[in-house]
């Protein structure tokens, strides 16, 4: 039987080889034209009146693993099905609000108040709201008892998000438009609770398990979900009955999941998709963007992201604070910025958006830059003259966190700690070394959470669900504890502070370095785009497109 | 031939079991841990919740008693269900099957079609500027990773036409225009190196055959050119091309992984891309033993049309 064998001589291999590299010289010179986008990414703020109708294309690097808003932790659901559902508050946006403002306005509710004594909350509910017309809610009236169902099936559910609700003994219904929460301890914020987005309501049908919240969506939001074609697309539509007079403007939103960035920018070029949302963000693509499709409007705002240099506290040479201490002043954050972001801020553990972060120029000092600085911290450590360690990094994050990784190894490197990069796959960083403390140093990120609380016990105090870094620190157990409980506003933004800077000169793990911007690029005839951090896409009521 | 058949599928059998006995192995060796990879994003799940799901899936039994279960299950022709949506595995690959031969089939059928033209017009014509040009592009296209390849078409051809390929994948039944206008791209990325391979590889036997022994007295005997290719060479110079075709399956197979991913079709290429980053044991053997079955039974295929082409060859055990 003949098998003869494919040859291929030297002279053929070598030509092979040059001809790779010519194409890839032609690529990065294609891509490289144009100048610096200065000027360009313009933002439209004075469109006109809105227009309505159109729809809205736009793109998910991956799909919703399920539709249960409550039961799924992952943002990517709440992205995917925010727009259908309505909370009773929810976050404010619009031209005049600032991005991650906590400023409340009514969504279900018409107005809310509390007791003198913040245990009990009491909720006006807007009359006449209808649920979307699908079966088997078929567009009935909203009243209190859906509000009352969803909390119930919130303290059954497992999750983070049971913690929410833990504080509420009853939820009580005197009438159809009225829900009155009865707290087991004072709660100033209780309203900033409802308006987190775990917060949906949903229509008893569904809580009663009449249809499955995980494939299907029913809500009283401004868009209606038509179909979902999982791993593919999701088709929103507007919802008809929908309670603020006058919104969506738009006439549907098409999500597609293509995972490829490469993908994405091709359609946003070609004009088969109208944004590209928190592409988290290589600077020099975006610019090239800006300059080649024309009106291209960028919107950039501070983002709740962290970078992050985690540090194992339990052992190994990180174990020592000073060393802790020497990285946190050895690397560079503001050159890390300017060279592979589009810009950021510095922050402690406490995103600089949220309530109780510590004051910006405390936070830079605390940060400050000062290689001199890190090589004392590193000899009063007893490592004079350095060592040599792993740096873990996952390129499940994109590319340029494994830059930002080795910036940090070549700033350290500089105070004479020796790092090697150990790259690894998505899932074995995030299911087994990062949750198992399987490192001694690791660059990467956290999902942003959405209160200064939820960071701190969840990571910082040593029977946190997200201790990761082990570390153990019986007086910050005490000072976190304590600050859940201040009610007096003022004095619990100063005991929040005081946990922040304590956390930064004393504990020095997770070693959060900045909040990166997050960039989101749309066509020059979408308008009126005002984004708010907590991922319920709620603000597409308001975005409008021109029509030709 | 019968007997020679049976003989090459049990082999291929024997090698199916090995891989996915391997397979079975090193995805539970490689670090990473399904549950958590289920729980972890909800920072209130506790141990006791992470182990009562690790019961559910049946991770907490030694490996050779889940190895045991596997083996029980595959007997009965059952690969178990998804540790993610918990459905049949079987059902979860037939449903993305189809995308992916379509893909493959296509990506084969563009490497034929521009192949063996291009192998046959460098033979006929070697040493000439043709010839050149057609075994530079074949060196290209053996070269270029296939993923490369077909992100430099997806951007430039937004770049230069401002064209993309469709967003929402449709299967054939459904849009058959759209279909096809969205597997372009990725078939050409998959074929290049399949065409490029069947071009080099016709160009060298047909040189080989046209210069032998029987040709010359064909040509002795006044055949034109065109017979002389066509039908005395180009038949027997087509054997080595096919034995570069079975094995180009394998890249092609392979290829589906990314290219499905790139170009968002819900493949069985892309099922396996999530199965692998969700640590889905059940998913991912299955897709490997899908993928193993396809690949031997090609190359049995393949084995078989040798003699149907060339009728001198005989299989043992096979009367003359």
């Amino acid at each position: 039987m003949p098998h003869p064998m494919l040859r291929l001589t030297r002279s053929q291999a070598r030509t092979a080889g040059a001809v790779v590299a010519a194409a890839c010289l032609a690529l990065t010179t294609a891509c490289g034209t144009g100048g610096t986008a200065s000027g360009k990414g313009k933002i439209v703020e004075d469109a006109g009146p809105p227009q309505d109708g159109g729809i809205l294309h736009t793109a998910a690097t991956a799909d919703a693993p399920s539709l249960d808003i409550q039961k799924e932790a992952s943002y990517m659901t709440h992205v995917a099905v925010g727009t259908v559902y309505s909370r009773l508050v929810a976050p404010k946006t619009g031209k005049d609000v600032a991005y991650g403002s906590s400023e409340l306005e009514g969504d279900l509710a018409e107005k809310w108040s509390k007791s003198e004594d913040l245990k009990t909350w009491t909720f006006n509910l807007r009359q006449g709201v209808k649920f979307h017309d699908k079966p088997p809610v078929n567009g009935r009236e909203f009243t209190s008892a859906d509000v009352k169902c969803t909390v119930d099936r919130i303290k059954t559910l497992p999750g983070h998000q049971l913690g929410l609700v833990a504080g509420v003994t009853e939820v009580a219904t005197p009438d159809p438009y009225t829900v009155v929460f009865t707290l087991a301890s004072a709660n100033t914020a209780f309203d900033q609770t409802m308006a987190n987005p775990f917060m949906a309501v949903l229509p008893c049908e569904g809580t009663k398990g009449e249809f499955n919240l995980a494939e299907e969506a029913i809500g009283t939001g401004p868009f209606v979900l038509k179909s979902w074609k999982r791993d593919q697309e999701r088709v929103m539509e507007k919802n008809p009955d929908y309670f603020i007079e006058g919104l969506p403007h738009l006439d549907g939103i098409q999500t597609t999941v293509l995972p490829d960035a490469q993908a994405q920018i091709a359609a946003l070029r070609s004009g088969k998709l109208d944004m590209i949302a928190s592409l988290s963000t290589e600077k020099r693509q975006v610019d090239q963007l800006l300059n080649q499709i024309d009106g291209l409007q960028l919107r950039t705002e501070k983002g709740i992201t962290q970078t992050r240099v985690f540090m194992n506290a339990e052992k190994g040479p990180f174990s020592k604070l000073e060393v802790r201490r020497a990285v946190a002043h050895a690397i560079d954050k503001e050159g890390m910025i300017k060279a592979l972001r589009s810009g950021g801020t510095l922050t402690g553990p406490i995103s600089p958006t949220l309530f109780g972060a510590l004051p910006q120029d405390e936070v830079d000092g605390l940060l400050e830059y000062d290689p001199e600085k890190a090589k004392k911290l590193l000899a009063e450590a007893g490592y004079p003259d350095g060592f040599s360690a792993d740096l873990v990094a996952t390129d499940g994050y994109g590319e340029t966190i494994l830059r930002e990784a080795q910036w940090v190894q070549e700033d350290l490197a500089k105070i004479g700690i020796k790092l090697t990069i150990d790259q690894q796959d998505y899932a074995t960083y995030v299911s087994s070394t990062w949750p198992e403390t399987k490192y001694d140093i690791m660059y990467g990120l956290q999902t942003p959470m959405l209160t200064a609380d939820e960071y701190l016990t969840s990571e910082y105090t040593s029977t946190g669900t997200r201790n990761w870094s082990k570390v153990d620190d019986p007086e910050l157990d005490k000072m976190v504890a304590a600050q859940r409980v201040i009610t007096d506003e003022a004095q619990r933004e100063k005991a929040l502070q005081d946990i922040e800077r304590y956390i930064m000169e004393n504990v020095s793990t997770p070693l959060p370095l900045y909040a990166y911007d997050t960039q989101t690029l749309y066509s020059g005839k979408v308008h009126d785009y005002y984004p708010h951090p907590d991922y319920s896409s709620r603000e597409l009521q308001d975005v409008w497109m021109e029509q030709e | 031939m019968l007997l020679y058949a049976g003989r090459r599928l049990t082999y291929g059998l024997l090698v199916l079991a090995l891989v996915a006995t391997l397979v079975f192995l090193i995805i539970r060796l490689i670090p990473g841990d399904a549950v958590r990879l289920q729980l972890a994003d909800a920072p209130g799940v506790t141990q006791a919740q992470i182990d009562q799901r690790t019961a559910e899936l049946g991770l907490d039994e030694p490996i050779l008693t889940q190895f045991g279960h596997f083996v029980g299950g595959l007997a009965q022709g059952d690969l178990g269900d998804s540790f993610d949506d918990e459905r049949p595995v079987t059902t979860k690959i037939l449903e993305r099957l189809p995308a992916t031969l379509e893909l493959g089939l296509l990506a084969i059928l563009f490497g034929i079609l521009l192949g063996v033209p291009f192998g046959m017009l460098s033979a006929i014509r070697h040493h000439s500027v043709v010839d050149n040009v057609m075994r530079f592009l074949a060196v290209i296209g053996m070269s270029l990773p296939n993923f490369w390849l077909a992100l430099l078409l997806i951007t430039f051809l937004a770049l230069w036409f401002g064209w993309s390929p469709p967003l929402v994948y449709a299967s054939p039944t459904e849009d058959l225009g759209q279909n096809l206008v969205h597997m372009a791209l990725p078939a050409i990325a998959l074929g290049a190196a399949t065409m490029a391979s069947i071009a080099r590889m016709l160009r060298s036997s047909l040189l080989e055959v046209l210069g032998s022994n029987f040709i010359r007295t064909i040509r002795s005997r006044g055949a034109s050119e065109r017979v002389v290719v066509l039908k005395h060479a180009g038949r027997s110079s087509l054997i080595p091309v096919f034995t570069v075709l079975g094995l180009q399956v394998g890249h092609i197979l392979g290829g589906t992984v990314i290219l499905e991913r790139i170009f968002a079709i819900p493949g069985m290429g892309s099922l396996i891309f999530e199965a692998v980053g969700q640590r889905d044991y059940p998913v991912i053997l299955g897709c490997v033993i899908f993928y193993g079955a396809i690949f031997i039974l090609v190359n049995v295929v393949v084995d078989l049309l040798y003699a149907v082409i060339d009728p001198r060859i005989r299989y043992e055990g096979a009367s003359a």
